[in-house]
């Protein structure tokens, strides 16, 4: 089924895993350019010359890029894809090349999709290889104001979600081939997919979709057996089509420049006609079925001429181009029945329920059945909402705690200020509901990444998730996909070994990762727990000392040996390479979560795994705060970097020639802050006996905060400062108290990167917002 | 120093508000003028320039306060029992900004014609800030301009932006 030998077709996956999944960081690349390197390592008959040197090309050009703190720019990003592009054309075309017998079935079905690209090929050896231009060789699509952006906008919206419900039907699949419900499925979500395509007349995208739809539509009329490849090539069409997805989105948000979208499909599309039209060959009792059936199923009527056509032409004919009317009538043939069968997509959604609950429930679940209860609000109407709630949950405890009142309060007026209380929280709970999303999509998205990474690596691996229903803020949702991934990544990377070393260690071949989300306290929890090789406290004191992270003479409990692998600088891309290490770019995970105002732990036995767990709060509008007093002013300290508070006895302080003063928390030594001279109030520092130590997660590490006193908890709406106040990184924002007046967030993250940590100073002084 | 035509940048109708800062009177053209609000408690926002007094609460939104004395280098006021907030649109991104006043007077029609560019000040540092001066009733009246008092110059020390205004609470 394969068309290039498995080894480089897995590199090539690894490849296009990196390049498509994450935003290249400096791991990312790191772990690319050890895929190509091995790429290249394969014997010469592997690779076609022409494919050897867009290698070699490719990886000579990655060695001279300079790497930015955040890994490849955009045009960075964009030049490498382009170069792998015209690499993994190479490598095809080589390998089609090599296969003649192939050949007449391949390249005549290019046709229809990507007519541009054909007239090279159709000539007798010419060499379409050294094209010098990706795009040469791809149709590509141009997006105008003049389209109608609501109805593009629409598309991509749907078309996400559709393709999301794909993946995951294909990976219930690779399990089950013979889930008759996740197939039909699976092939609904590709037609109503097209369907759009089509009606806004995205012809390379229908055409993907199209040529993927009938790979579909062949596996439920059981000519074609879902088999790992299958899933493969369908896998890879889904990834390719959310490039365009992705880029229509971009197009549209940038206010259309008008750039043409390439994204290379030629290449899939030949390998999915490849498998459609290789199949049958060995069974050739097959094939005159496959042409009856097609009048029959009015879903791909369209379809199967099409694609059964040249697999009857014998091979001398190949050469014949299909005539211009030809091709024009099959595609309007395909617009037509595009915009023609938008609405019997619509009308087969109730259909999915009549077969009964699916024995899987996230198929049951995507089956769209709930569907037509949801409306499409714009986020910043919510949001709005959401800020007006709030304003009304405090302008209600003004009134109602207002001293003016308290004679009314003993008569009639008692009764009527607890029922507004009353509502006005009901409302507040239901204003923050609108915003909160189930995990379930982040957590899905999850398991096509370790499926990928184990496939990749050769391990075993499997990803448990729970808790899926747990409901956060849309937009920390969003942004805690980034370091899950990272999380994720290095599990299955460093974490779990393969099965030949788990078994030496007596632990079942497969390795599990247990992906689990949950409430805690007044927030959210996420755990991310490998049963892998785990960490060596003793290695990461070890490697921060290497680094000149800390002090040669650094102690602590393993605990706090654990935790320097998330200061900046700790991990770099050679840890990649070294198996037993871990922590690839951990501080940029802790950075991530920090700017949701969450926090990362780590805890980890060597030889029985690791577990990351990530706390959050439920909301980014709204934090619990803990509010003190600091030299007669109050601030706001989120609740969540807290870890606890008390008196110092004057026994636990210690002062530090060059480290300034410590105190002793149960034979731990924190630093501690004067909080009034970091805020610049005032310069006389305040006996610390006279005031309370607030202990803080800062950056990753404890600190001490001594304030005046503490005034007490309190949930506050958060609000940004302004353009004025962007310069100060004290603060993450405002918000307003009880009594109308204003107190100001403290940045529990920027309170560390003072000067009198040195060593922290420059690493970690990278913005938090 | 930039040296600015008065007269191409005037708004059309000509309304200005008046206020004084000392024995002073300034005047800021109407149109930029949202609102003004009495005195009320200033959250000081530390590691600011000191002529940003903090942010008060307008309405449920976030509004930072500008000393317009301080900004403009003169001597911090002895008694804040008039003391305004002059809330101003600020163009670009900024959005409202509040100029704390001594006193308001009064919304006064001052042609176009009667505006004079601002003298050159040399190297000093106020010039910039000055649209142009008028002849009122009593006294010349300086004409500010908004965005130069709201572009800030990093220069500015950045020292403790505690000030007794701040910490005092005015209005009812």
């Amino acid at each position: 089924m394969a068309l290039l030998d498995p080894a480089i077709d897995l590199l090539l996956q690894q490849v296009a895993t990196e390049l498509a999944f994450v935003q290249l960081d400096a791991a990312s690349i790191a772990a690319l350019g050890v895929a190509l390197r091995a790429m290249q390592q394969h014997p010469p008959g592997c690779l076609g010359a022409a494919a050897r040197s867009e290698l070699e090309s490719l990886l000579s050009w990655l060695d001279q890029q300079p790497i930015g703190p955040s890994g490849f720019d955009d045009r960075q990003g964009q030049l490498l894809l382009e170069r792998y592009t015209r690499l993994e054309k190479a490598l095809y075309e080589g390998e089609i090349k090599g296969r003649p017998a192939r050949e007449p079935h391949v390249q005549p079905e290019g046709e229809p999709q990507a007519q541009r690209s054909l007239e090279p090929q159709t000539l007798p050896d010419s060499v379409a290889i050294q094209a010098p231009d990706s795009e040469d060789g791809e149709t590509s699509l141009t997006i105008s104001a003049g389209d109608d952006l609501e109805l593009l906008n629409e598309f991509c919206n749907e078309g996400r979600d559709l393709l999301a419900q794909i993946e995951q039907g294909l990976l219930i699949l690779e399990e089950n081939p013979d889930h008759r419900e996740t197939l039909n499925q699976v092939f609904r979500a590709f037609h109503t997919f097209k369907g759009g395509a089509g009606f806004l007349g995205l012809v390379p995208i229908k055409d993907l979709a199209h040529i993927l739809e009938s790979l579909l539509d062949a596996a439920r009329r059981g000519e074609l057996a879902i088999e790992r490849g299958v899933i493969e090539l369908i896998l890879a069409g889904g990834d390719t089509l959310r490039q365009f997805v992705d880029a229509i989105e971009q197009e549209i948000r940038s206010g259309f420049h008008g750039d043409p979208i390439a994204v290379p499909t030629r290449q899939l599309i030949a390998r999915v006609q490849a498998c459609l039209a290789a199949e049958p060959d060995p069974f050739p009792a097959h094939e005159p079925a496959a042409r009856a059936h097609s009048p029959a199923d009015h879903q791909s009527e369209g379809d199967d001429p099409r694609v059964d056509r040249p697999a009857d032409l014998p091979a001398s004919r190949v050469d014949l181009p299909i005539s211009p009317a030809t091709r024009a009538v099959a595609d309007t043939d395909a617009t037509d029945r595009a915009v023609a069968l938008e609405p019997v997509a619509d009308i087969a959604v109730p259909k999915q329920a009549v077969p009964g609950p699916a024995t899987r429930p996230p198929s049951a679940r995507n089956g769209g059945e709930a569907l037509p209860h949801f409306v499409k609000i714009d986020t910043r109407k919510l949001d709005d909402l959401v800020e007006l709630v709030g304003e009304l949950v405090i302008a209600q405890s003004m009134v109602v705690q207002h001293p003016g009142l308290e004679p009314l309060k003993r008569d009639q007026l008692a009764r009527p200020l607890r029922q507004l209380s009353r509502i006005t929280s009901d409302l507040q709970r239901n204003a923050m509901s609108l915003r909160m999303v189930p995990i379930r999509s982040t957590f899905q998205k999850m398991n096509r990444l370790v499926r990928d990474l184990a496939t990749s690596q050769g391990k075993q691996i499997v990803l448990l998730p729970s808790g899926e229903d747990t409901e956060l803020d849309r937009n920390i949702v969003e942004a805690l996909a980034e370091p899950l991934i990272h999380l994720l990544r290095n599990a299955a990377d460093h974490g779990i070994g393969t099965a030949e070393q788990r078994l030496a260690l007596g632990k079942p071949p497969q390795g599990t990762i247990h992906l689990q989300a949950g409430y805690q306290g007044g927030g959210i929890c996420i755990s991310i727990q490998d049963d892998g090789q785990g960490i060596d406290p003793q290695r990461i004191l070890k490697r921060a000392i290497e680094r000149e992270l800390v002090p040669a003479d650094f102690t602590g409990t393993n605990q706090d040996l654990l935790s320097l692998i998330f200061l900046p600088g700790f991990s770099t891309a050679e840890v990649l390479t070294d198996i037993s290490g871990r922590g690839v770019g951990l501080d940029a995970v802790r950075g991530s979560i920090a700017r949701l105002r969450g926090r990362v732990e780590i805890v980890s036995e060597v030889g029985q795994g690791t577990t990351f767990t990530i706390l959050l709060p439920l909301t980014l509008a709204i934090i619990d705060g803990m509010l003190v007093a600091v030299d007669g002013q109050r601030f706001v300290l989120p609740t969540l970097a807290i870890h606890e508070s008390f008196r110092p006895q004057p026994q636990m302080l210690s002062t530090v020639r060059g480290k300034g003063q410590l105190v002793n928390v149960r034979g731990r030594l924190i630093p501690l802050l004067q909080l009034s001279r970091r805020l610049g109030l005032s310069q006389e520092p305040l006996n610390p006996c006279e005031g309370i130590v607030v202990v803080i997660d800062s950056g990753g590490q404890l600190l001490g905060l001594l304030v005046n006193g503490l005034i007490g908890k309190q949930e506050v709406v958060i609000k940004g400062m302004g353009e004025t106040f962007e310069q100060q990184t004290l603060f993450s924002g405002a918000a307003i108290l009880g009594d109308g007046q204003v107190a100001l967030i403290l940045d529990a993250d920027a309170l560390g990167r003072g000067d009198n940590r040195p060593g922290l100073a420059t690493s970690l002084a990278q913005p938090t917002n | 120093m930039q040296t600015v035509n008065a007269k191409e940048i005037l708004p059309v109708n000509g309304k200005y508000l008046n206020f004084l800062l000392g024995q002073e009177h300034y005047s800021l053209p109407l149109t930029k003028v949202r609102e003004i609000i009495r005195i009320c408690p200033i959250t000081p926002v530390p590691r600011m320039p000191a002529h940003w007094l903090g942010v008060i609460n307008l309405r449920g939104k976030i509004l930072p306060v500008m000393d317009l004395r301080q900004r403009l280098q003169l001597p911090l006021a002895a008694e804040l029992e008039r003391a305004c907030i002059v809330v101003i649109q600020a163009s670009g991104e900024s959005g409202l900004i509040g100029l704390l006043v001594d006193v308001v007077l009064e919304v006064a029609s001052i042609a176009a014609d009667a505006i004079e560019p601002a003298p050159d000040f040399g190297s000093d540092l106020d010039g910039r800030f000055i649209l142009g001066l008028a002849k009122g009733k009593e006294s010349v009246i300086t004409v500010l301009e908004i965005d130069a008092l709201l572009s800030g110059d990093g220069a500015e020390a950045i020292v403790s932006s505690m000030s007794p205004i701040g910490a005092e609470p005015g209005g009812p």
